[in-house]
């Protein structure tokens, strides 16, 4: 690895709002290109006048078109596209500074699938109990399932690659690859027993999909992932520490049975949320955070929310390829950025394999 | 400031502590000597209480290591262990700058930066603060692994202080492994810092320790001043191997030559 792992020396404050400046620009060209073209002035002039308000009063009489479809429609999606982007980074460079592993990812290792499968499951199997369930929770159901998808499968793979204090990462990699074999297979068997609005249902979160984005949708999963997100930005200094190992860290006086177990149900908690409303995207929380550590360097403290306006970036960019490319079908916008995530991957095994140990 | 009451330790079926009595004054540098599996590093593990003794407890200050709470335990003692690695390509200044975590909980000051420099100029690494640790030598990471718990119990104004030096000088070479001693020395003279240091060079656990105590199969064989321990019938039971003792030209402190095992 070359001597110097940091192409860019910035102050952390800069680079951040560099990149809020980039997130800002794709959100404008995202929000004007599709079926209907909106210009970027007409946009930002749109963007001021939410609708039940006096100024969405005021919209000129040829602009009501665009006006409805982005407030409706453009707006919502882009809100969970950076939504899903900042919670699957956050999440995948806590679980990589957590495993001290910089492979860890939540759709590598199956926490995403946990997720989808609950889900899937949920919809396909639960019939009658699911609309009880949707009664008593409301729009919360299928966010709670998935939830305890992701979180069952991180607590699982968490049991099996540690012991005695030290985290194995080929045990990690390995249950991870299992587990996430095991739900993709449950969730093509349950195609078997689904009905044909359902399996439509099921290949959207076997494969990622933003289409289902609406307003409530968005405030539902903005809840549940903004609080894992602080909570896991909160605990970036300790994340730090335990780049030493546990058992330093412990010396270093912090708890690391508390600080395991709040990352892990944050972690599953912020995929959770996001999954159940888009289905998997993969390689997102990979990708995003060796950016930022590549380019910035491995301070958690700057890698976390650097890695979370980058993850949105990249997932706003795939949706928008995702949506354009083939209109007026979509592809599916997990099979993006797979695409984009694969090679990235390799070559990151390919800068590591002189120092991976296996 | 430290004392050790009849502290046992097993772990599964296997003992590797029994029945350890030691009481260490504040401001002494005791060596810890002892033949490979004699329990050593279990001992570390019970004075900065990463364990718990099965029997027995360990007090600093009078008080139970149990009942301290965490993050002030963590600015008295340090612990340098003998393996560790840093995941991430941190630099060697970032590595440092985390021994300083108890005090700053990953909001760094200006004044916790300040520590580390001087905590690395100590140590000699000054000049790698900006290398990524990965590309150190073995003994430029040892030295920065040093400079770090250094660092973490920096702070002048912290009353007896505890340094727990698990092979500190293994992957030196003889002049670090010097500095690094003598540095420990001034540390117990001017910082009132009580040092304990594993160390498997007698002459060099001599010339430095004011107490040297001999651990053999999980028990302390005998705890004196390196005069009393140094001498052939100890180093015979211990370590079956013979010697002969001298002393140094320089300040008379003992120096032992071993003969060689008959094959």
């Amino acid at each position: 690895m070359p001597n110097i792992s940091r192409l860019i020396f910035m102050r952390p404050r800069s680079v951040l709002l560099l990149l809020f400046y980039v997130l800002c620009a794709a959100v404008l060209l995202s929000a004007g290109i599709g079926a209907v073209d909106i210009p970027p002035r007409t946009v930002l002039s749109l963007i001021t006048k939410p609708p039940f308000t006096d100024a969405w009063e005021h919209i000129p009489a040829l602009q009501t078109q665009q006006a409805i479809i982005l407030w409706d429609i453009r707006l919502p999606r882009l809100a969970l596209a950076i939504l899903t982007g900042a919670s699957l980074a956050v999440a995948g460079s806590a679980m990589q500074a957590l495993l001290r592993n910089p492979l860890a990812e939540p759709s590598l290792v199956g926490v995403s699938a946990g997720a989808a499968l609950f889900t899937s499951a949920g919809i396909v199997l639960g019939g009658y109990k699911l609309t009880v369930l949707q009664d008593v929770m409301g729009e919360l159901a299928l966010p709670a399932l998935a939830f305890s998808g992701s979180l069952l499968v991180s607590i699982l793979i968490y049991k099996i690659s540690s012991h005695q204090s030290k985290t194995s990462m080929t045990l990690m990699l390995l249950a991870g690859i299992a587990i996430n074999s095991l739900c993709v297979a449950l969730i093509g068997l349950l195609t078997f027993i689904a009905n044909d609005a359902q399996i439509r249902t099921l290949t959207f979160w076997s494969l990622g999909s933003l289409g289902s984005a609406t307003w409530s949708t968005v405030g539902i999963t903005a809840c549940l992932s903004i609080i894992g997100i602080i909570v896991l930005l909160r605990k970036a200094g300790a994340l730090n520490a335990l780049a030493l190992g546990e058992s330093q860290a412990g010396l270093l006086g912090i708890s690391i049975s508390r600080l395991n177990r709040t990352c892990v149900v944050c972690i599953a908690l912020s995929v959770g949320a996001v999954v159940s409303m888009t289905g998997i995207i993969s390689f997102v929380g990979l990708v995003a955070p060796h950016i930022v550590r590549m380019t910035l360097g491995p301070d958690q403290r700057l890698v976390m929310p650097a890695s979370a306006i980058v993850g949105a970036i990249l997932v706003v960019c795939a949706d928008l390829i995702a949506r354009t490319v083939v209109a007026p079908t979509e592809i599916p916008i997990g099979i993006i950025t797979t695409l984009i995530g694969v090679p990235f991957f390799l070559l990151l095994l390919f800068r590591m394999r002189q120092h991976i140990q296996l | 400031m430290l004392k050790v009451t009849n502290a046992s330790l097993s772990i599964g079926n296997k003992k590797l502590l029994n029945g350890v009595n030691i009481s260490i004054e504040a401001s002494e540098f005791i060596a810890i000597c002892g033949p490979n599996g004699a329990g050593k590093s279990s001992l570390f593990k019970l004075l900065s209480g990463e364990l718990t003794p099965n029997q027995g407890a360990v007090h600093l200050h009078q008080i139970k290591l149990t009942d301290w709470k965490p993050r002030q335990l963590a600015r008295h003692r340090a612990l340098l262990q003998q393996h560790c690695e840093v995941g991430f390509d941190y630099t060697a200044k970032e590595v440092v700058l985390l021994g300083r975590y108890p005090h700053h909980q990953g909001n760094i000051q200006a004044y916790d930066k300040t520590i580390a420099e001087m905590a690395m100029h100590e140590m000699d690494i000054g000049h790698l603060a900006n290398q990524v640790y990965s590309t150190l030598s073995g003994g430029e990471r040892a030295r920065t692994h040093m400079a770090r718990v250094l660092a973490q119990i920096w702070d002048p104004a912290t009353r007896c202080k505890l340094l727990l030096l698990d092979e500190p000088i293994a992957s030196l070479d003889v002049l670090h492994q010097h500095k690094t001693l003598q540095l420990a020395k001034q540390w117990t003279r001017t910082r009132k810092t009580t040092v304990i240091a594993i160390v498997h060079d007698f002459n060099l656990a001599s010339q430095y320790a004011d107490r040297i105590a001999l651990l053999h199969k999980g028990e302390i064989k005998i705890f004196d001043s390196p005069d009393v321990v140094m001498q052939p019938e100890h180093i015979k039971s211990c370590f079956d191997v013979d010697c002969i003792m001298m002393s140094h030209p320089d300040d008379g402190s003992p120096v032992i030559c071993n003969r060689r095992v008959s094959a």
